[in-house]
């Protein structure tokens, strides 16, 4: 059972633990200035390949891995620029490399098509 | 090298030494040695060097800048002085008036003072202030008759001075006449009038002396009549002889009137018109005989003034004059009754008239009064008249005590009438603001208190929010905190090699000295500016080029010439 264990943005009604459902009305949205972060506790190692993501509006999103539980050292396992889908939702697969062990995983986003930008689902493949 | 201008030269050392400076390359011959009276002292200190050798217009500019400064800056002292003296007159001009208002105020609370001081006094010997009204009414009235007294004094006097200074004018009129018409007569005329002037003196004297004998008769005359009034019985023979002639006289008339009864009505007629006329003749010889005596008062009169003269001059004989200042003041009461005889006489007749008119009041009073005395009440009407009287007093005093009290008690009520009035005021906006308070109140009865299930579902679900968002904040707090301490460890350790880098303690070092010449810069700047407004010469260079083009212009001129 994973879990988003920060977020740079809080807004209790866009949680960051909506990212976990696969339900698009529910979304996790950014609230301020990019970059933004989301750490997610995996609790347990484990071996990553890809992430698949449903979001809006974002431009240049980065992900980082650390394998201890502290998240003393994150090193980057995928990066990625998406299209501007302007009003649709963009579903997008980033390949994951090296990430062996992980515990913790950071979702950045770099940069957004728009001031706001949401993250509607997360899977972790 | 240093130059050599500080350096000091030593008394006693050869003068071409070989120095460096300004003053030392140009070659001086010093002749005279400043010596004293008592000896060799060589050198003053003031003199360093030979001195400026030459002044040129640098020099005298820069003493007259320096003398213009100093006339500049007392001109200003002046100024400011002046300033000060003119703010001193102002304030002492103000003080002065203050000092006047203060000091009329100063006597105006003596005057007070002695009053209370005077009240305290009478307090405490005791005196009734009715005592004190009365004092005061009384010299109230006192001081306003001295007040017109002062005032018709005043009048008199100023009309007396008025005509004084007419008969001075007349006086001297008639003397300017007399002094012209004397230079214009004849040496015969004016023999006349010496001798006539010499007549005059004689017969002044002959009227002192007749004077005397007159006075002499008067005295004798004065001693018989009071022989005479000691004498009653001759008294009484004198009085009745008048007595008799008068009575004569009235026979005489009372027989002419019984004739003219008995006479025919034409004869009657004709008499009266004679008498008529006799009474107006006597009249007239009456009024001819006043005027006359008028006239001799009057030059008696005159004959007195100048008899006083004469004896405040001379002072001969004491008695005389005594006699003759009883003799002018019986002349005085006698002219003043005369002149005021008039006007007593109206102030008589009207004190007369007003006589007779409280007279017949009276009278009409009595006649009243003896009407109303036939209508008088028995004894025991009065008795009972007296006790309605006493009742009805009684009556009296009640009404005006409660009269009294219903007073003070309307007093009361309108007191309370005054303050229901204000209050009104605030009763109307108390008021309006319960109304809108009980409105409010309906309302919330209306609306809230049947919905207080709602209310308490969304308390519920307020509630249930708020502990969701703790939890969630609770879960998201140790990651955070997680994130918060290694994002520490990263901002530490960056910071530490930031400050082991050496391009950093370069940069830093740089910043400081980059600080320091900014700063440096700035001074500099200053500095420049400051000698620049010194050392600003394009006036003096302006003023050289003009005198230079003059010069030249004159040479062209003498050239061509």
């Amino acid at each position: 059972m994973s879990e988003v264990i920060s977020a740079t943005s809080f807004d209790q009604r866009f949680s960051s633990q909506n990212i976990f459902e696969n339900d698009m009305s529910t979304f996790w949205m950014t609230t301020g200035l990019y970059p933004q972060e989301l750490v997610i506790d995996l609790k347990a190692p484990h071996n990553l390949n890809e992430l698949k993501l449903k979001s809006m509006r974002v431009k240049n999103i980065k992900i980082e891995a650390c394998t201890d539980n502290s998240g003393s050292e994150f090193f980057e396992v995928g990066k990625k620029e998406m299209d501007n889908n302007s009003d649709s939702m963009q579903t997008e697969k980033i390949s994951l490399t090296g990430a062996n062990g992980i515990i913790l995983l950071k979702i950045i986003i770099q940069e957004g098509h728009d001031d706001f930008a949401s993250i509607h689902y997360a899977d972790l493949i | 090298m240093r130059m050599g201008t500080g350096y000091k030269q030593p008394t006693g050392v050869k003068k071409d030494i070989k120095t460096e400076g300004v003053g030392y390359k140009s070659d001086v011959n010093i002749v005279n040695r400043p010596v004293t009276n008592h000896g060799l002292s060589g050198i003053t200190s003031t003199s360093h060097g030979p001195k400026r050798k030459i002044y040129d217009k640098s020099y005298y500019l820069n003493l007259l800048k320096s003398k213009n400064t100093e006339i500049s800056s007392e001109i200003s002292k002046f100024k400011k002085e002046i300033d000060t003296i003119n703010k001193d007159n102002s304030s002492y001009l103000t003080l002065e008036r203050k000092y006047d208002v203060l000091i009329n105020d100063v006597r105006q609370l003596e005057g007070e003072l002695a009053d209370y001081n005077l009240t305290q006094d009478k307090f405490r010997l005791g005196t009734k202030p009715e005592d004190i009204l009365s004092l005061y009414h009384h010299i109230k009235l006192q001081n306003d008759k001295k007040k017109s007294a002062l005032d018709d004094l005043f009048l008199e006097r100023k009309e007396m001075e008025n005509e004084i200074s007419e008969l001075q004018k007349q006086i001297t009129d008639i003397n300017q006449a007399n002094e012209e018409k004397l230079n214009q007569l004849d040496p015969e005329q004016k023999a006349q009038y010496e001798k006539l002037r010499s007549e005059n003196n004689t017969l002044i004297s002959n009227i002192g002396y007749l004077r005397n004998e007159l006075d002499k008769v008067n005295e004798r005359l004065r001693d018989l009549d009071d022989r005479l009034k000691e004498d009653t019985l001759r008294q009484r023979a004198q009085h009745l002889r008048e007595e008799k002639v008068s009575l004569l006289k009235k026979k005489e008339e009372l027989e002419l009137q019984t004739n003219e009864s008995n006479l025919p009505f034409a004869e009657a007629r004709e008499r009266l018109r004679n008498r008529i006329k006799q009474d107006h003749s006597e009249i007239l010889h009456c009024e001819k005989k006043i005027a006359d005596l008028r006239k001799i008062i009057s030059t008696y009169q005159k004959n007195i003034n100048e008899l006083e003269a004469d004896l405040s001059e001379q002072k001969t004989d004491q008695d005389e004059s005594h006699k003759y200042e009883a003799l002018h003041k019986r002349d005085r009461e006698m002219t003043d009754f005369m002149e005021n005889f008039e006007t007593t006489k109206q102030e008589e007749s009207q004190q007369v008239d007003q006589l007779e008119n409280t007279i017949v009041t009276l009278l009409e009073h009595m006649s009243k009064s003896i009407t109303k005395s036939t209508a008088l009440p028995s004894k025991n009407d009065v008795k009972d008249m007296k006790g309605d009287l006493a009742y009805t007093k009684g009556l009296v005093e009640d009404s005006e005590t409660t009269y009294a009290r219903v007073k003070v008690e309307l007093d009361q009520r309108q007191a309370d009438l005054d303050k229901i009035n204000t209050l009104e005021g605030k009763i109307e906006r108390e008021n309006k603001n319960m109304d809108e308070k009980l409105k409010n109140m309906q309302d919330e009865m209306e609306n809230k208190f049947p919905k207080i299930d709602q209310v308490k579902g969304e308390y519920d679900k307020e509630k249930k929010r708020l502990t969701d968002l703790k939890q969630q904040l609770a879960k998201i707090k140790p990651g955070m905190q997680k994130i918060m301490t290694t994002h520490s460890i990263s901002h530490d350790t960056k910071k530490n090699q930031l400050l082991q880098n050496d391009i950093y303690k370069l940069l830093n070092s740089l910043e400081k000295k980059i600080a320091t010449n900014e700063s440096q810069i700035f001074s500099l700047c200053q500095f420049i500016d400051a000698k620049g407004t010194e050392s600003n010469f394009s006036a003096v260079l302006n003023e050289c080029m003009g005198t230079v083009h003059e010069i030249n212009m004159e040479n062209v001129k003498n050239s061509v010439k």
